[in-house]
């Protein structure tokens, strides 16, 4: 009985807590950026807007005037399908034939007109399907076939290491009218899973992977080095990291995860539901179901 | 006959590699389908996704080389012919280009006005005059043709021929008999009339709603002065997700933005609905909120809900190419008369196409499909 009291006082105190919250927050101040889910496409980066249209070409808006957006440029790029902030330096685009890197204006540029975000690079994977990530100078990618129940060859999980894209300075026109050459970066494909029949959105926290399968519902996986390999003695194709699959005790539907400090949170046609990390393992908060 | 043969190769092989680059690269359907062999040319099972910056002009440029090639191939190269060719062939190029901005509906005119098209017409024009310059005096004392008629009416047809290539087919009987099946697993023929939403309509609704029930300090003086209220009643195509400082956002694919208070995750709870058609995409900036929705830019702050902006035109026209059924077309099914229907295009000045009518008079809007 005492326990129970306990718990019930607690729990009021902690429900007017929040009414507490809730009401200094009265003036609510809302700064900064959130978070999104992979398959977003749209995103902002410092002061920019930027959207894929539904032909998969991207528009940069200058985001000066935050009511406003004023249009800065538009690629055409076929079908671009994703589109990711990485650390507000750079944008990376999945889209069916790759992932494109392109960095963004610093405030050296902005102050020397360069508005416009430049191209640096493009990771070339089979054609398919992919929302890109990114965390730690690592791409982590999926590419999938568009079916569920068939495992084919374009259903994959990929993890690249982009440190050359993120350090890479396009050449300014001067450099290369005195006689600098291009040396375009390259990435370094770490790790390859390719037993997922369908793997679409994912998210990483705390150096967990978060993979939405079109089949299996969410899964879990880390990122590891895999014993015995040399590092700086690969052979022709080898990775030197692998993925490494943790089940899950439960089933839940998802295409697309946000996993943040406080929980995931899940998108599936079945509805929205928000899980718990805990040490045991992952448990629903809440589900918020699809009609 | 043949007053240039290598011209005259030299422009059937353009034209080879015109009707290759359809097969391989255009994505939209074209006359060409028609002809079973065409299939011979395909390589890939699928189009090759080019930029559109490059498949655009092309068509366009190898048109005027190659018909002008072919046309030296006939008339010689002689005089001033090598570049009155490419220069009429570029007239007539120009003239269909005109007529397709003049957005005239049917066969011709299908094609979308590009300005890329114009500068690929007179690059190819270009080319052609460079090409078909004589190189020695010896050449360009060629006699005159000896088959003109037949060498016009031969040119004309091939060029036409080439020319359709670019336009969607309009075959009214293969519209009348051909059935396609729709998402509700009914079959009939496969002509389909767009569904429009008005502009203006579209501009005029209503945006926020707020939730009655779970009305808080910030959205409790909107309902006090009259702002809609709409209750929740489970998430209608969810599509993604937004998480922003204690607010989820969810996307109603295709009609609008669930907004709950997620400080406790336990339990979200219901703040309201922002209502508007053509939801693709939401993200919060510095506490403004953005959504896309077909071509327009809505952008609300956080901060001081009455601040609300509309921002038009932002986005290209959203064409629902790739949202219609595995080979329906637009047509126009009132005026059928003895089965025949009439081709449409997409008149954009009559709004966003939502959705469609199949001959059965069934409705279906992009929002219930799976997208």
């Amino acid at each position: 009985m005492n326990k129970f009291k306990a718990l019930v006082s607690v729990t009021l105190l902690l429900q007017l807590g929040a009414c507490g919250d809730g009401s200094s927050n009265s003036g609510n101040t809302y700064t900064g950026t959130g978070s999104a889910g992979s398959l977003a496409a749209m995103t902002t980066t410092s002061g920019q807007l930027h959207i894929l249209d539904a032909n998969g070409n991207a528009h940069t808006f200058d985001l000066t005037t935050p009511m406003q957006p004023t249009r800065l440029n538009n690629y055409a790029w076929a079908n671009g399908q994703t589109l990711f902030n990485y650390r507000d330096s750079h944008l990376l685009i999945g889209r069916e034939t790759g992932v494109l890197v392109y960095r963004l204006p610093t405030e050296v540029d902005r102050d020397l007109g360069r508005v416009v975000p430049q191209f640096t690079g493009r990771i070339d994977h089979i054609r398919a399907y992919d929302p890109v990530i990114a965390v730690d100078n690592i791409a982590y990618f999926t590419t999938r076939d568009g079916d569920p129940e068939q495992l084919t060859r374009q259903d994959q999980m990929s993890a690249a290491d982009i440190s050359e894209y993120i350090e890479y300075v396009p050449l300014t026109q001067q450099e290369l009218n005195n006689g600098a050459v291009e040396v375009p970066p390259e990435a370094r494909l770490l790790a390859n899973y390719s037993e997922l029949p369908e793997p679409y959105g994912l998210g990483y926290l705390n150096e967990v992977l978060y993979i939405c399968d079109g089949h299996e519902g969410l899964t879990q996986f880390t990122v590891e080095p895999i014993p015995g390999v040399d590092q700086d003695q690969l052979a022709e194709g080898e990775f030197s990291m692998q993925f490494v699959r943790h089940p899950l005790s439960e089933q839940w539907p998802c295409s697309d995860v946000i996993a943040t400090e406080e929980g995931l949170i899940l998108t599936s046609a079945e509805g929205v539901a928000q899980l718990q990390i805990g040490p045991e393992g992952l448990q629903i908060l809440s589900l918020l179901p699809a009609r | 006959m043949l007053q240039s043969p290598r011209h005259f190769w030299l422009g059937m092989a353009v034209g080879l590699l015109g009707l290759l680059f359809y097969a391989n690269f255009r994505q939209t359907e074209i006359l060409f389908d028609l002809i079973p062999a065409y299939g011979w040319l395909k390589f890939t099972p699928e189009p090759f996704v080019l930029p559109i910056w490059l498949s655009e002009w092309i068509p366009s440029f190898l048109h005027v080389i190659g018909m002008s090639l072919f046309s030296a191939g006939f008339f010689g190269t002689s005089g001033k012919r090598y570049w009155q060719i490419p220069i009429s062939w570029l007239l007539i190029d120009l003239v269909f280009e005109v007529m397709q901005a003049g957005g005239a509906q049917g066969l011709l005119s299908h094609g979308h006005f590009e300005w890329v098209d114009l500068l690929a017409m007179v690059a190819g024009a270009g080319v052609s005059i460079r090409l078909l310059k004589p190189l020695t005096s010896v050449e360009s004392e060629e006699s005159a043709p000896r088959h003109a008629p037949m060498a016009a009416a031969t040119a004309l047809g091939v060029g036409a021929f080439m020319m359709l290539g670019s336009y969607v087919q309009e075959d009214t009987t293969a519209l009348a008999t051909d059935q396609c099946t729709y998402p509700d697993e009914s079959v009939t023929i496969c002509a389909i009339e767009p569904i429009y939403l008005d502009w203006e309509l579209w501009r005029a609704a209503p945006l926020l709603s707020f939730s009655a029930e779970n009305a808080n300090q910030t959205t409790q003086p909107f309902i006090d002065q009259g702002a809609e209220i709409s209750e929740y009643h489970g998430l209608e195509n969810p599509g993604r997700i937004y998480s922003y400082q204690g607010l989820l956002l969810i996307v109603s694919q295709l009609k609008g933005v669930y907004l709950f208070d997620n400080r406790d995750r336990a339990n979200p709870t219901y703040l309201g609905f922002l209502n508007l058609l053509g939801t693709a995409d939401v993200a919060v900036s510095e506490g403004y909120l953005y959504v896309t929705a077909f071509t327009d830019v809505l952008v609300i702050n956080l901060n001081d809900l009455t601040q609300v902006e509309r921002n038009s035109d932002l986005l290209p026209y959203p064409y629902p190419d790739l949202w219609i059924p595995e080979g329906t077309l637009f047509a126009n099914l009132i005026d059928g008369v003895d089965d025949e229907y009439e081709r449409t295009s997409i008149d954009q000045s009559r709004g966003v196409v939502i959705g469609y009518r199949n001959k059965l008079g069934d409705e279906f809007f992009f929002w219930d499909l799976a997208l």
